[in-house]
């Protein structure tokens, strides 16, 4: 039974995109698709991702770029190189030549599965109880002074407050506040801010806090 | 008897800073970190971080990037200036690539992205595991009669 990965695809070729990502998904895998190396190495710093396929030919930072500087990053994850010619290196755990065979794809999963003896389970902490009453307290703060910020529109705050809130949320338990706040300053990053791009995010929030009043 | 290692844990918000020592003393205990022991001390500005940096010489530091008087960067750069030899994790909601590329060219040994978790902790704990072997190393190789 394929235990289902979470797969980062960096590739600047949108059909080539699809198409692996279609043929992991129907393998059992979750794939995401990306368009450059920039993309790339923000991405897989989430650390999401069970294992990273990388274009090596890609706009902004080539794969092989963005390999070695998730390397020096200290990112352990499997890395793998794609690419139309035969590349000799060691900073990515496999090569795999274009045009691109799917069981060969496949069989770099096999491989991953079985993790460097450091990394073999997911590193999970419990967070301490009166932890996360502080954060709790705290997040009827933010929702209040996020509310303020918003009838006043003062964009300063609420980007800071965005930017807390995606920062800290999903550590206590609330992934929903950060991937609302994650998206909205991934939107704020091309495009103004515009106040009614809120919404959503308020409303987990006020779902969120009333659990707690 | 255990070395007692200093971590230095600079952001501005509280809560924060005790996630950050709760992950951290959970980590730490990982079987694939050799065992150290270890000390924590917390700031919440730029002028603090620097004020207990100088004065506890703390070997590893989490360094927020924003900082409500001044930019992490700016006190990155200050820190690897006053202390070349000093591990220090740059840390940040935002991950653009311009940020990562600025922190490791200012002296960052690596850089996490928030939220936090027990993998990139252990990654970087890793690292200075790594960093500190290494230096060892080195030293025994020029002195070798000193230890560390």
């Amino acid at each position: 039974m394929t235990v289902p990965k979470q797969v980062l695809i960096a590739e600047d070729d949108p059909l080539l995109a699809q198409f692996i990502a279609l043929q992991l998904s129907e393998c059992g895998h979750l794939p995401v698709i990306v368009g450059n190396g920039e993309e790339a190495v923000t991405a897989a710093l989430s650390y999401r991702y069970d294992i990273v396929l990388l274009d090596w030919q890609m706009p902004k930072l080539d794969g092989l770029a963005a390999a070695t500087l998730l390397r020096q990053l200290g990112y352990q994850k499997p890395l793998v190189l794609m690419s139309a010619d035969e590349v000799d290196t060691s900073v990515v755990d496999f090569c795999l030549q274009k045009p691109l065979q799917i069981p060969a794809l496949i069989a770099c999963f096999g491989g991953a599965s079985a993790e460097p003896c450091n990394s073999a389970e997911p590193c999970s902490v419990v967070v301490a109880p009166e932890l996360h009453q502080k954060f709790r307290s705290a997040l009827v703060d933010i929702e209040q002074a996020l509310r303020l910020a918003t009838d006043i529109k003062d964009e300063q705050t609420i980007r800071h407050l965005v930017h807390q809130l995606k920062g800290s949320a999903e550590s206590f338990g609330v992934g929903a506040i950060t991937n609302a706040a994650d998206q909205l300053q991934r939107c704020w990053q091309h495009q103004p801010l515009l106040t009614e791009q809120l919404t959503d995010l308020m409303q987990i929030l006020a779902k969120e806090n009333s659990h707690v009043a | 008897m255990l070395r007692e290692w200093k971590i230095l844990l600079v952001d501005d918000q509280d809560y924060t800073r005790q996630l950050l020592r709760n992950l951290l003393i959970a980590v730490t205990q990982h079987e694939a970190l050799k065992p150290r022991k270890y000390s924590y001390l917390q700031a919440n500005s730029a002028m603090q971080a620097k004020f207990m940096f100088n004065l506890y010489q703390p070997e590893l530091v989490f360094l927020d990037i924003d900082l409500p008087d001044g930019n992490g960067l700016d006190v990155l750069q200050k820190l690897k200036i006053d202390r070349e030899h000093c591990f220090i994790v740059m840390v940040s909601g935002i991950s653009t690539l311009e940020n990562v590329k600025t922190a490791m060219s200012k002296g960052a040994a690596t850089f996490i992205v928030k939220p936090f978790n027990g993998d990139k902790i252990l990654s970087a704990l890793q690292m200075f595991d790594k960093f500190i072997t290494d230096r060892n190393l080195s030293n025994k190789s020029q002195f070798p009669s000193s230890s560390i």
